[in-house]
């Protein structure tokens, strides 16, 4: 029995252990299973419980203007997402949602009926849509942070900055150009939360982040907004479809405005037309017309082929070349070269380019910047045409000299003229004076940059007292002149071609102004141009007086001492109340072109019955003396009429 | 010796408590900071809006009656 009894004891003890071994392995093995097996599995699992990532939307670096005044900067703002397969009553959430953000209730509801797990309600909502939407307590709608870019100066300069896309990436302008600095990198904060969701931050969690850069342009915000507010003006008035106003400094190249209009508002840039996005002072070309005539100047003395007191025969007018007859505003007979650029005699140029011969002129300017790119950092700059001597003919050799046959960008221009203004010397224009990270450091600094030397600084000297008398009574733009400065530029009233008649048109016209002022040591180059102005379409009527208006402004924003006193600036601007003009006054130009509209045709030649005819036509009234083919007419040719006005025309027989 | 070894375990204990304690705080500020610095931006934003020059002249004009001053009217000081 005690020998069963022990043996039994034995078994039980055997048993016991063998249970307990086969738990051993079966824990040996589960551990083996979740350490070694499953190990990373599990424990990524586990980490997924108590970590997170926190992700920051990227912010985009800030614009500044030169003085460090914002005019691109981005903040926070909410944006509204759904599930549709979480919302129940499409319908319903739909009309709750447009009534909040007062948006299509179709649109939301074709959002949410879509097959989509993820759809974008509405982005970059106001804080007050947001309050409204978060009340309504909605099932599958969320939101979520994103940063919007802010415009604050709205037009102004928005043709330079551009804009962002909602992905916060630059697509117009400065924007686009500088992306790469604007752009920072979004911010992923490594955090752990306990088992209620509560972050900690541990010396553990990383932050992985690249802030975007700031720049600082050369515009001025002040500068910017006269040139755009006045530019806006004279569109309006003389009902052009487009216009640039440029200003910029002449010693250095610095762009203190770029205005364009039409304009648009960057903050809603989707409202409007690509069209009205576009950067016209960089994108656009047209034929300059008789602001060439000053380089035309500028090479001929620089190659001393004539000096300002040179007297040329402008043949009363007329001049033949080949089947072509070019006209002047007015018979003009033995001009000084500095009469011919006063009074922008189409003859006078083509003597004076005729001495220069094609070849030179071609290559000065070429020199002066014109059929290639200036440089700027702006994206989308076009370089204008500039026709080899070996492609132009006779009649283009000729017509050039005045502006025809070579097409120009604003910019082109107005550079051309910084190289007049500072002593002959072609800048490289430009817009970005440095690239400052988020500390205000430095990291890229933009310094002027001169391109090459046109001409000496006593050519330069001499273009510019011959370009004073533009501006001054008896000039082509008397209305260019500013109170207390002497002003020196040049008028062009370009003809546009007809694609259709494949000739000049008569009813399009390109109005331009180019000067600078003071004209002894030039603070400012501005550059005005407005597309096909309706009516009077001259560069002296359109063109200048947004000039005189924006460099008066300019001139004492920036400080610059008058070069004498009101008193004095009063009589040398006889007649002038106020700064601002209105089209259609009667003016103090005396001669325009006569092929132009709005003056009085050059009669000559033709038979009563015609002179009638034209008379009825333009709406004057005609006093007739003799008879045969008109000899004579008064008022002269290219004088602007009044409707109603009365013109004496003296017929003699032929022969 | 089990003494020893007791206090080293609440000590330890203790510090695991406050670093958890100081975890909380920092995280709280480190998210006050990220609203104070959006708060702030949106400030400028409203700055750069009010002295944007068309609000100035708005208000300038309209407000207090100022206007463009006539060339006499300028003084340049020295």
């Amino acid at each position: 029995m005690r020998i069963r009894e022990k043996k039994w004891i034995r078994i039980r003890i055997y048993l016991t252990g063998i249970f307990f071994l086969i738990i051993l392995c079966i824990i040996f093995l589960r551990a083996y299973q979740l350490q070694i097996l499953e190990g990373s599995k599990l424990s990524s699992l586990a980490k997924e419980g108590y970590t997170g990532k926190l992700i920051l939307t990227s912010q985009r670096g800030t614009i500044f203007d030169r003085d460090g005044r914002e005019l691109a900067l981005s903040i926070e703002v909410c944006s509204i997402y759904g599930y549709p397969k979480r919302i129940e009553d499409k319908r319903r959430t739909a009309t709750l949602i447009a009534r909040a953000l007062n948006i299509d209730k179709r649109d939301v509801l074709k959002k949410l009926n879509s097959s989509r797990s993820f759809v974008w309600i509405k982005r970059k909502i106001t804080p007050e849509e947001l309050i409204k939407v978060r009340e309504l307590n909605l099932a599958g709608i969320d939101f979520t942070k994103e940063n919007r870019r802010y415009y604050p100066c709205m037009e102004t300069c928005a043709h330079v900055i551009g804009f962002a896309s909602q992905d916060n990436r630059g697509l117009e302008g400065i924007e686009l150009k500088y992306n790469s600095y604007l752009e920072g990198q979004d911010i992923r904060l490594n955090r752990i939360h306990d088992a209620l969701g509560r972050p900690l931050l541990f010396h553990g969690s990383r932050i992985e982040k690249r802030d975007p850069f700031n720049l600082v342009l050369t515009l001025d915000k002040g500068i910017s907004y006269k040139a755009q507010k006045a530019l806006r003006e004279a569109v309006e008035r003389s009902g052009a479809k487009s216009g640039v106003c440029i200003v910029i400094r002449p010693q250095t190249g610095e762009i203190l405005a770029m205005a364009v209009v039409p304009e648009f508002n960057p903050n809603v840039f989707w409202h409007f037309k690509p069209y009205e996005w576009r950067n016209r002072v960089v994108t656009d070309c047209f034929e300059p017309g008789s602001t060439l005539k000053t380089f035309l100047l500028a090479a001929a003395l620089e190659e001393g082929v004539i000096t300002p007191e040179t007297v040329f025969n402008c043949e009363k007018g007329e001049h033949s070349i080949g089947n072509f007859i070019i006209h002047d505003s007015r018979p003009f007979g033995m001009l000084k070269v500095s009469e011919i650029i006063k009074f922008s005699s189409n003859i006078g140029a083509i003597k004076i380019g005729q001495r220069l011969g094609p070849g030179r002129l071609h290559y000065y300017l070429q020199k002066f910047g014109f059929g290639e790119r200036t440089g700027i950092d702006l994206p989308g700059e076009r370089k204008g045409t500039l026709r080899s001597t070996k492609d132009t003919s006779l009649i283009g050799e000729n017509t050039l000299c005045f502006g025809q046959g070579i097409s120009v960008s604003p910019l082109q221009l107005a550079m051309a003229f910084g190289a007049i203004a500072n002593g002959g010397h072609l800048m490289r224009p430009f817009l970005v004076k440095s690239i400052l990270d988020q500390s205000g450091k430095a990291i890229r600094e933009f310094y002027p940059l001169v391109r090459r030397d046109i001409i000496s600084s006593e050519t330069a000297r001499k273009v510019k007292g011959i370009l004073e008398g533009v501006a001054r009574k008896g000039g082509t733009a008397p209305k260019a002149a500013i109170m207390g400065y002497v002003v020196a530029g040049k008028t062009g009233t370009a003809q546009k071609v007809d694609r259709e008649k494949k000739t000049y048109s008569n009813k399009k016209f390109v109005a331009i102004f180019g000067g600078f002022a003071p004209s002894d040591s030039p603070a400012i180059v501005i550059l005005v141009a407005l597309d096909e102005p309706e009516g009077t379409p001259y560069g002296g009527i359109v063109a200048a007086p947004v000039f005189s208006d924006v460099g008066y402004w300019t001139l004492n924003y920036l400080n610059v001492v008058p070069s004498f006193t009101p008193a004095i600036a009063r009589n040398e601007i006889a007649g002038r109340q106020n700064l601002s003009y209105s089209i259609g006054k009667e003016e103090e130009i005396e001669y325009l072109d006569p092929d132009l509209p709005g003056s009085i045709p050059n009669l000559k030649g033709l038979g009563v019955r015609d002179v009638l005819g034209k008379a009825r036509a333009l709406g004057f009234k005609v006093v007739i003396k003799g008879s045969g083919r008109a000899v004579d007419q008064t008022p002269a040719p290219g004088i602007p009429f009044k409707k109603g006005g009365l013109l004496t025309v003296t017929f003699k027989p032929p022969g | 010796m089990v003494f020893l070894f007791l206090l080293a375990g609440l000590s330890h204990v203790l510090v695991n408590f406050k670093r958890t304690q100081m975890g909380y705080t920092l995280s709280q500020l480190k998210k006050e900071i990220l609203q104070i610095e959006e708060y702030d931006r949106k400030l400028k934003l409203e700055i750069a809006f009010l002295k944007s020059p068309e609000h100035l002249e708005d208000r300038a004009v309209k407000v207090f009656g100022l206007r463009q001053p006539l060339p006499e009217e300028i003084v340049f000081l020295p």
